[in-house]
């Protein structure tokens, strides 16, 4: 029955666009408000922040790892074009290989954010203590509810490694580690990689959906596989786009 | 209702789909008409069940602190203990009843329903661009019901923060409701997107030969930019609402300042963050959000009132340039819910102003639709009996946006139930009545059968009366100071001058309800045993008519060509009609 | 029946600024209402002119409609005025940065909302207010005021209870402790969402006494029916009512209870002449929680005299509050 619906494969005469086109891009229409509306809150926060609270990027970040992930998508973007423009000029097993390098470097993409990035932020604590000073570090083991303290390792310059220190719980204002809750700086990182790290995996569903099952599309109808090649093409652009604002935005400024 | 009538002599070997089953065939299905008629059925049950909840806040308000024991039977002991409800139950009310019925009522039935059943019709389709999509869309929908509705059933209750879910009172409300209602709001925006792209493309790229823009129909108009705003606006929503999640899951303090200190204690947050900025990115959504709830039902009512008079529409060109400004200037006047949170002249005078300009295309429709009636042979059958009244009760509600859309006069009307009963009367006598009309309208095509007019006539007039019974006191009592979303309004002065007309008010609408049921036996009776019509029962002229009542699989029996404008309607033809397909030269 | 010194319209008007917001709300209506029933009287004319019944038949030329065109140019022009010629200059009046009355000139007040309640914070005969802070809130001290403080020694808080001269101008601080509230003073056309975080101003002038409202707004009362305390709750009767034998019921000016209109109704009285205790309401407009209906806080407006008297008072109350060492 879907075989009766003009325009799948071949564009409009009028309007020059497939369907699928058009709706991929009128879903980015939608992303950009999405992600738009995200950065629009974060300027809100910045400019509402008061003096000091809000925290250098590169203070809390770590700057080379992103720029790494910056250049690991930006080399997917290229070489999603690369397979899309290899099944153009039908060479399916050219566009295989690129596709499997696109879904590669998502992966690690994503490996280097949750690995590197995530997990060490999740174990970095910082102390707010009730005479107005702050201590960054890690907690020493498991804490205890029941104890009237916690066993600190503070943060230290170099190779010094400090001893575990004692701060009884009535000296702390407030304790959290560096995730969402630590301050609105993080909170708007963690949600905005977030969101930006669940469209990389919806990529890495669709391309390796294309990659693998979806390849008895290709034999039965290669022209609407290689259209819908390009459609994730358009979305994985996008997300490579989204990130190459979030990076400067977010660890540079 | 038929989708295979049993005369289908031409099926276009339309592979299998006798075969198909009832599951593929009725709840699993790809055809929009099935899909529509879903959508239909979903959303008036959810309209009836979001108009109960405000029934039961109705007693509470005709008659505070007097036990009804019915309540406590259905609701329970902690919610409506010794058969009075709770304040935290009756907020619980109010906030679900407005969020069901924009989100799980209105919107649903005049997008999902009439635009997904008849677009494609009228562009000449055989069927949405994506149809695999379309089904997800409906069953998405169903889940952000079925997730919202179930919040009624958590510890504490559902979400109880009014339907526009401010922070802070968010975070100091209860947990579980809340979160719900932020979950359900993801799932629906998404299937509200889906469904917009949807019909965008089917719109562009679905349209038959011949029928360029300016030969669309108004309706198919009115869906198009609908799908435009739903498909641009609800993605602020969509990020806030994952902001007010995180604060409430994550910890995080994006709506929440410093030193917050509920019932006593001290908020361990980190703070920093601001209650406005949920305002701004929920009233940027929400905005064209009411214009989302009216264009749908302009659009249905601009076609009634073309073939109830028929004549061609007034200004068809002027209608949709107004729709088309209208659409882009709902952008560009949201702050004109928050005129009161402390903004100063330049952003004031600067939402104000568009507020005033946006009044304009919406003076212009309504200007065009009245003008329409000028020299018709004007029918009063039911469908145009609704479309009639959504004219003088869309006024109301449109003039009475004048004195809050100033921030001068809004300082006295803002949140007041002079609030209340504007944008009731857009809503309910306004856009419901639309949705009514277009049910009626349409029922033939659907089903083949024709429904019965004195019962149509019987549900009109009482509602009508009823409509203006419980909703214009409303304005009276606004003026007069009263506050919205008071559990008791005889605690104050002010309020307690307004007893007297809670009880009107909550009668008129009790007996609405019970109008209702009228409209209900006429749609089952119809079905039953409602008199069969062939394909075009109102002589219209748009391209839905040339399929079959109800359409088949594919709608058309051959693909249609289009050769003429939408309304061409001259009382020189046989039946004073020419239909758009029909190639004979004017 | 319907109104209630409040009618089933504006409210009386007790403020200096309130008169131009009426004057606006009436002009629109007026507005309004031209338009509703030109509309209203085309489309029924054409209702009944253009049915359709044997003999008539549709038009299909489309009407040339210069009315139509000239009306509307004359709603943008009449909306413009509206916003230009009043709007925009009564908010900038009421609203407008750097417009409110100076601090020294006005009585200011501090206005701190929180679930469900309003505390007022006067600066005292020093005219400074105390610092507060969020660390020092407990149930005695709502505030957080650092009474050690010199500034704060004079300080006055009440709760839900505001004094305030008529004929001066007020500045208020808004700010709130938890959740968005709304300063309301339906009287005065006052009206302002406090947000949490924030510290908003808001500035008015009485003109009327709450004892001139109380007489504007007596009504005869139904002692029988359904639920009289309904619509009698918080009013004091404004006359005195004898029993048969002369015994007085309830003197001028007390309020009412079930238990004094069980006596009315026995001694035989239907009706009961009676006013709200205290006319000019805090109301707030912005849903707070689930005891948002009942966040009333009664304003007071006094004549010079008055106002001089309760402040006494409440300054010999914070003294003896002091001796006792409860340091509120």
């Amino acid at each position: 029955m879907s075989a009766e619906i003009p325009y799948i494969t071949k564009p409009r005469p009028d309007t020059g666009l497939t369907n699928g086109k058009l709706g991929m891009w009128l879903f980015l229409a939608s992303e950009v408000m999405l992600f738009g509306a995200l950065f629009s809150a974060y300027v809100l926060l910045r400019v509402g922040a008061e003096e000091g609270a809000w925290p250098l990027g590169s203070d809390i970040l770590n700057v080379p790892i992103g720029a790494v992930n910056t250049i690991v998508l930006i080399t997917s973007s290229v070489s999603m074009v690369m397979a899309w423009a290899s099944l153009k000029m039908e060479q399916p097993g050219r566009a295989r290989v690129y596709l499997a390098v696109t879904l590669a470097l998502a992966v690690l993409f994503l490996v280097v954010k949750v690995g590197w990035e995530y997990r060490p932020k999740l174990h970095h604590y910082t102390v707010w203590l009730v005479d107005g000073t702050s201590m960054d570090g890690h907690l020493d083991g498991a804490v205890d509810a029941a104890a009237d303290h916690i066993m600190f390792v503070p943060d230290a310059e170099g190779d010094e490694h400090p001893e575990a220190m004692q701060i009884s719980r009535e000296q702390i204002k407030r304790i959290s580690n560096f995730g969402p809750s630590h301050d609105n700086y993080l909170g708007i990182y963690w949600t905005m990689t977030g969101l930006h790290g669940l469209h990389v995996i919806g990529g890495v569903i669709a391309i390796a959906w294309f990659l693998v099952p979806g390849m008895a599309l290709f034999r039965k109808d290669p022209e609407m596989y290689t259209n819908r090649i390009e459609y994730v093409g358009l979305y994985w652009h996008f997300v490579d786009l989204v990130w190459i604002f979030l990076f400067p935005i977010i660890y540079l400024l | 209702m038929s989708i295979m009538p049993d005369h289908d002599h031409h099926d276009h070997g339309h592979d299998g789909h006798h075969a198909l089953g009832f599951i593929r065939t009725y709840i699993f299905t790809v055809d929009h008409k099935v899909i529509g008629i879903q959508y239909g059925l979903t959303s008036l049950l959810f309209l009836f069940f979001g108009f109960l909840l405000m029934l039961a806040m109705r007693w509470q308000l005709a008659y505070p602190g007097q036990p009804l024991p019915i309540l406590q039977a259905i609701f329970g002991d902690q919610k409506v203990p010794g058969g009075i409800m709770a304040p935290e139950f009756y907020n619980q009310l109010g906030a679900m009843h407005g969020t069901i019925m924009i989100f799980l009522g209105v919107v649903p039935l005049g997008v999902g329903a009439f635009g997904n059943f008849v677009v494609p019709l009228q562009v000449g389709a055989v069927d949405m661009a994506f149809p695999r999509l379309n089904m997800t869309s409906y069953w998405v929908y169903f889940i952000g019901g079925v997730l919202m509705i179930s919040s009624f059933f958590v510890p504490e209750g559902a979400a109880q923060s009014g339907w526009t879910s401010y922070p802070p009172l968010t975070q100091a409300a209860p947990f579980w409701g809340q979160t719900m209602w932020l979950t359900s709001m993801v799932f629906l925006i998404t299937s509200s997107l889906l469904g917009s792209i949807n019909i965008i493309v089917t719109v562009v790229q679905l349209r038959a030969p011949g029928l360029t823009y300016f030969r669309l129909p108004f309706f198919v108009w009115a869906q198009l930019i609908t799908s435009f705003l739903l498909l641009l606006a609800f993605p602020p929503l969509e990020a806030a609402a994952v902001l007010q999640l995180m604060d409430r899951v994550a910890g995080t303090s994006f709506f929440l300042p410093s030193g917050l200190v509920f019932s006593g204690q001290v908020q361990d947050v980190a703070g920093g963050g601001n209650p406005l900025l949920w305002q701004h990115l929920f009233w940027f959504l929400a905005h064209p959000e009411v214009y989302v709830l009216i264009l749908p039902g302009m659009g249905i009512v601009a076609e009634i009132i073309a073939n109830n008079t028929r004549k061609p529409l007034w200004g068809y060109k002027s209608l949709v340039y107004s729709a088309i400004f209208l659409g882009f200037m709902s952008f560009v006047v949201w702050a004109h819910h928050m005129f009161i949170t402390g903004m100063g002249q330049s952003m004031s005078t600067f939402f104000a102003a568009t507020t005033m300009i946006i009044s304009i295309p919406s003076v212009v429709i309504l200007t065009a639709l009245l003008l329409s009636l000028w020299g018709g042979s004007i029918r009063f059958n039911t469908p145009m009996l609704f479309a009639l009244g959504f004219l003088p009760m869309f006024a109301i509600g449109g003039l009475t946006g004048l004195p809050l859309g100033l921030p001068a006069s809004d300082i006295h009307l803002h949140d007041t139930y002079y609030v209340i009963g504007h944008f009731h009367y857009v809503v309910a006598p306004g856009s419901l009545f639309a949705l009514f009309a277009g049910i009626y309208y349409w029922y033939p095509k659907a089903t083949g059968r024709q429904f019965n007019e004195f019962l149509g006539k019987l549900h009109f007039w009482p509602t009508l009366l009823f409509m203006n019974g419980i909703f214009l006191p409303m304005l009276f009592m606004g003026m007069g100071g009263v506050s919205r979303r008071l559990y008791d309004q005889t605690e104050y002065a002010h309020g307690q001058a307004a007893q007297n007309w809670n009880v009107i008010m909550s009668w008129s609408a009790w007996l609405m309800g019970l109008t209702q049921l009228i409209f209900i036996l006429n749609l089952v009776l119809t079905i039953l045993a409602g008199r069969k019509v062939g394909a075009n029962p109102w002589h219209a002229t748009t391209l839905e008519w040339s399929a079959p009542s109800p359409p088949p699989h594919g709608n058309f029996l051959e693909p249609p060509k289009v050769y003429r404008d939408p309304y061409d309607y001259d009382p020189a033809r046989k039946d004073g009609f020419i239909e758009q397909t029909q190639p004979e030269p004017s | 029946m319907l109104a209630v010194g409040y009618k089933a319209w504006l409210p009386l008007n007790a403020s200096q600024g309130g008169g131009a917001i009426d004057e606006l709300i009436v002009i629109i209506h007026w507005f309004m209402a031209v338009l509703f029933i030109g509309w209203g009287a085309y489309f029924v004319w054409c209702l009944i002119k253009f049915r359709a019944r044997p003999g008539h038949v549709a038009t299909p030329e489309l009407p040339k409609a210069k009315a139509s065109k000239y009306c509307e140019v004359m709603v943008i022009v009449i909306e413009a005025i509206l916003l230009l010629g009043f709007s925009i200059p009564i908010w900038a009046a009421m609203r407008g940065e750097g417009n409110g009355p100076k601090p020294d000139e006005a009585l200011v007040v501090r206005v701190v909302a929180e679930q469900f309640a309003w505390n007022i914070h006067y600066p005292g005969r020093d005219g400074l207010f105390g610092r507060t802070d969020v660390s020092l809130v407990s149930k005695e001290n709502p505030i957080g005021l650092d009474r050690s403080e010199p500034a704060a020694k004079d300080d006055l808080v009440t709760i839900n209870q505001m004094h305030i001269p008529v004929n001066r101008d007020i500045l208020v601080y808004l700010s709130s402790k938890d959740v968005i509230h709304n300063f309301g003073l339906p009287l005065l056309r006052v009206k302002q969402d406090i947000i949490p975080g924030m510290t908003i101003p808001v500035w008015f002038k009485a003109t009327q006494t709450s004892n001139a409202l109380r007489d504007q707004m007596v009504e005869n009362y139904p002692l029988t029916g359904r639920a009289p305390m309904l619509l009698l709750k918080y009013h004091v009767a404004m006359e005195e009512y004898e029993d048969t034998d002369g015994t007085v019921i309830i003197a001028k000016g007390k309020v009412l209870t079930e238990d004094l209109v069980a006596d009315l109704v026995a001694a035989g009285f239907e009706t009961v002449r009676a006013a709200p205790r205290v006319p000019a309401e805090i109301a707030c407009a912005q849903l707070c929680g689930l005891g948002h209906y009942r966040m009333r806080g009664y304003l007071t407006i006094d004549s010079a005299e008055d106002f001089e008297k309760w402040m006494v008072a409440e300054e010999a109350w914070l003294e003896d509050e002091e001796e006792d060492d409860e340091g509120y």
